[in-house]
């Protein structure tokens, strides 16, 4: 046997360490930087566009709108001409983005080049965010009653406890740094939802498979830390293998999937960690909470 | 599949097999890598069926004026009407006129001289379905004549309509045609006045002395401003009616106010005249036949049509009737010409309006293909330009390429020879992947090549327990063979249910996303299951090969 890392004993450290994580992000993430929804869920229109001009500056584009189109925001992506702008959907949807595109076109002429163009109907985007919160639900209980089925009831429980703790936590890291809610975005999150609970699993199984020989001989407590020790190296090797791949997908994938790639590298790293440190110490605590009310 | 020849022909046949499908069955691209544009159309049912409850109500006015059945009042209500006849008497009468003709559609009941006619629900149900396939047939009419490669054009639930057109040049024009109502109808003009002011006063208003209403244009329609002196104040109206009513002016019941637009040679807005007409349409586009591009009598581009025979007969009737009268020709609410008549008119008419040619074409093509049965409205809409798309590809590879070296290289540094053959699993599993892809015909999007780089990076997983367990085991001291095998056993159960998990996420992301979202899904549960099969399958044919025949060379 390696070296052991005591890491069922350092449980209530890694748990006031999350719970510090959560609320801190969530509290500077919503009352600080304020969530951030993009145009998948409020509603709005983005128009992405190049401009082959010199010195072409947000603010001139700004300048531009005044007047002819209400809230538009300008932000400069990618490379230095590159321009997403955003409008909220007042009135008919469809004359707010002829608008924009209008209001370029006239200034830049075939110096600009509209390269995207989305529009989301108000009501759309109201669905979309339902439709969007159901999906992760239904996930998580897809998976809880996997769990479940294939495991016991307190593996469960201590799954799903993992799981919501990497969601919260990925998703307030993400609020702190001010990036925007999407569709992609949920999808990202449930990528590591399904990410982190396939680590979870791993030392489940172990520790399932440990307790049909070990469990007489040696406490509950142990046998869990024995069980995360002997899968330590594939859960980090696989979490670097994943990470290295997501790291090219944030470095070289683009603008378009910059907030995709985002999550799925912050959610690696809490997944890692939370398979680590929370989801099995959350079924020894249930474990001898339970032994005790008997 | 106890022998080792065997398995090896296998894992041949599924190698050679995916790289024939890889060189010979192309991807489809999503519309956001190839360029173009996704629609999401909203009909309006709402809208339709007070249209069409309005319609009934003409005809029934017509028929009880046909019997000699006085009528005091007819007025609708939303979907509703009420009638109020002179005579209760002539009630059964009008009533089983009117159920013989409109029995299905609504409920009647009767009180003194009132009927009532309330719109059955089990008629909007079917009405409901019936309106959104019309939509779809007029859209894809239209879409075919635009002449877009490979559309898609499906329903989505009660009354959307999901359009996809890739690699189109000119989106704006392709959301005009498919957007446009082409509602068109022929309506007789009560008035017409050149300013604000004139058809203010015309409808009985009055406008603060010293002051005048100005009208600007603008490519969304017409602001009115009222000016004193060289102050300005813009009037905030929806429409021309409340413009009306603002300075105490009335429409009478049975007529609407209109707009025609006047333009300048390059097709800009420039002033407006105002039409007060008859509410009650003399024809629509339902009885048109046929509708081309030609010229008008300047040599100008227009479109011209033929009824059909009984809107031919209609036409005739009523033009014959009113010549030396001015007829509106009105388009989805806007007039577009409104020519005196002369004589008597048949079945062949033109629309002049200020077009250009491309306008004349993109009109008699919706003219042609059908009015839509209600308005439709865009609720969404995604167009990606086609650089942009190529842009997102060629990144989508260098981030791929990228995540693939390195993964293959940290398997070889971190396992040496098992991680060779765990990388060999990898292409594999890559080939495989791309040719169910290309297989099931799949699309490919953004966010699926971003689930095709995941799969790279989680697709060792399964070998990394493979391997993990037999360092495990041969620590223990068990010999090669054993150690292998019980490897492969014991991790069995855990890359199953490790798997199974990510899938119920794929297939929630599946049930609820949207089309690059459902790529995304599409691609990752595809992984998944062939990553099981290269990393739990051929890697066992590979290393057993090695156990066999090169014992010495083993390394993990």
């Amino acid at each position: 046997m390696k070296r052991k890392f005591n890491f069922i004993g350092k449980r209530y450290l890694a748990y006031a360490i999350s719970l510090l994580l959560i609320v801190g992000s969530w509290v500077y993430g919503v009352f600080v930087k304020g969530p951030q929804f993009g145009i998948d869920f409020t509603g709005g229109v983005l128009v992405q566009v190049k401009v082959e001009e010199e010195g072409i500056t947000t603010g001139r584009l700004r300048e531009l709108f005044k007047g002819k189109v209400d809230g538009v925001t300008v932000q400069n992506i990618e490379s230095e001409n590159e321009f997403l702008i955003k409008a909220p959907v007042i009135g008919d949807p469809n004359k707010v983005t002829e608008k924009v595109t209008h209001t370029v076109k006239e200034a830049f002429g075939s110096k600009a080049e509209i390269r995207r163009v989305e529009m989301i109907g108000p009501t759309v985007g109201k669905e979309l965010r339902e439709k969007g919160t159901m999906a992760l639900i239904y996930a998580l209980i897809g998976i809880l009653l996997y769990v479940a089925w294939r495991f016991e009831p307190i593996f469960a429980f201590g799954a799903i406890l993992a799981l919501v703790h990497d969601t919260l936590a990925t998703i307030g890291i993400f609020m702190s740094v001010g990036r925007e809610f999407s569709l992609p975005v949920i999808a990202a999150l449930l990528t590591v939802i399904g990410y982190s609970i396939n680590d979870t699993i791993v030392v489940y199984d172990r520790i399932r498979e440990n307790m049909k020989v070990l469990l007489r001989s040696k406490p509950f407590e142990e046998l869990v830390n024995d069980s995360i020790n002997q899968t330590l190296s594939r859960t980090l090797i696989t979490s670097l293998t994943t990470f290295f791949v997501v790291l090219c997908l944030y470095l070289f994938g683009g603008g378009v999937i910059n907030d995709f790639a985002f999550v799925l590298l912050v959610g690696i790293i809490v997944g890692t960690y939370s398979s680590i440190f929370i989801a099995s110490a959350i079924v020894v605590d249930w474990y001898k909470y339970v032994k005790k009310m008997k | 599949m106890k022998s080792l020849k065997l398995r090896i022909a296998v894992v041949l046949i599924a190698l050679i097999s995916s790289i024939y499908v890889v060189l010979t069955k192309p991807v489809t691209l999503g519309l956001d890598l190839q360029g173009g544009t996704h629609l999401v159309l909203q009909v309006d049912i709402e809208k339709a069926l007070q249209d069409e409850v309005s319609a009934a109500l003409a005809e029934i006015k017509n028929k009880l004026e046909e019997e000699n059945i006085p009528l005091l009042s007819a007025k609708r209500d939303g979907k509703n009407i009420e009638l109020l006849l002179l005579d209760s008497e002539n009630v059964p009468q009008a009533v089983e006129m009117i159920k013989d003709d409109y029995g299905e559609m609504f409920e009647i009941s009767t009180s003194e001289n009132r009927i009532l006619l309330k719109i059955k629900p089990s008629y909007v149900t079917k009405e409901v379905d019936r309106l959104a396939e019309q939509a779809l047939e007029t859209i894809r009419n239209r879409v075919d004549e635009l002449g877009v490669a490979e559309p898609v054009i499906v329903r989505n639930g009660k009354d959307r309509i999901i359009v996809e057109l890739p690699g189109i040049k000119d989106p704006e024009r392709a959301k005009k045609v498919i957007g446009k109502v082409a509602k068109l109808e022929f309506k007789e003009v009560v008035d017409v006045a050149r300013t604000p002011d004139e058809l203010i006063t015309k409808l009985k208003g009055t406008i603060p002395s010293m002051a005048t209403v100005a009208v600007k244009p603008s490519p969304f329609g017409p602001k009115f401003f009222l000016i004193k002196g060289d102050k300005e104040e813009k009037i905030e109206v929806k429409n021309l009616e409340e413009l009306v009513r603002k300075f105490g002016g009335e429409v009478p019941e049975d007529q609407q106010l209109l707009i025609q637009e006047i333009k300048n040679k390059e097709g800009k807005v420039v002033g407006y005249t105002f039409f007060i007409v008859k509410k009650e349409p003399i024809l629509t586009g339902a009885y048109l036949k046929d509708a081309y591009p030609s010229t008008d009598e300047y040599g100008m581009p227009a479109v011209s049509f033929e009824l059909n025979s009984e809107g031919a007969r209609i036409f005739k009737a009523y033009t014959s009737k009113h010549v030396g009268t001015r007829l509106a020709i009105v388009l989805d609410g806007k007039v577009q010409s409104a020519p005196t008549i002369r004589s008597a008119i048949g079945a062949r008419g033109q629309i002049t309006g200020q077009f250009s040619y491309q306008e004349a074409r993109d009109l008699s093509i919706v003219l042609r293909a059908g009015a839509l049965p209600a308005p439709v409205k865009i609720i969404e809409e995604t167009t990606v330009g086609p650089s942009l798309g190529k842009e997102s590809i060629e990144k989508g590879v260098k981030a791929g390429i990228a995540g693939l070296i390195l993964v293959m290289l940290f398997m070889i540094v971190y396992y040496k020879l098992s991680g060779v053959i765990a990388d060999l699993a990898l292409l594999m599993n890559v080939c495989i992947l791309w040719a169910s892809l290309a297989l099931l015909g799949a699309t490919l999007t953004l966010p699926g090549i971003a689930g095709f780089i995941l799969t790279i990076g989680m697709a060792v997983d399964a070998n990394v327990i493979i391997f993990e367990r037999i360092r495990e085991e041969l620590r223990k001291g068990r010999n090669l063979f054993s150690a292998v095998e019980a490897g492969f056993s014991r991790a069995w159960g855990t890359i199953i249910d490790a798997n199974v998990t990510t899938l119920i996420a794929a297939a929630v992301l599946f049930q609820f996303g949207t089309g690059p979202i459902k790529g995304f899904a599409v691609t990752l549960s595809l992984g998944i299951l062939s990553s099981m099969f290269t990393a739990v399958f051929v890697t066992k044919v590979l290393l057993d090969v090695i156990v066999k025949y090169k014992r010495n060379i083993f390394s993990i």
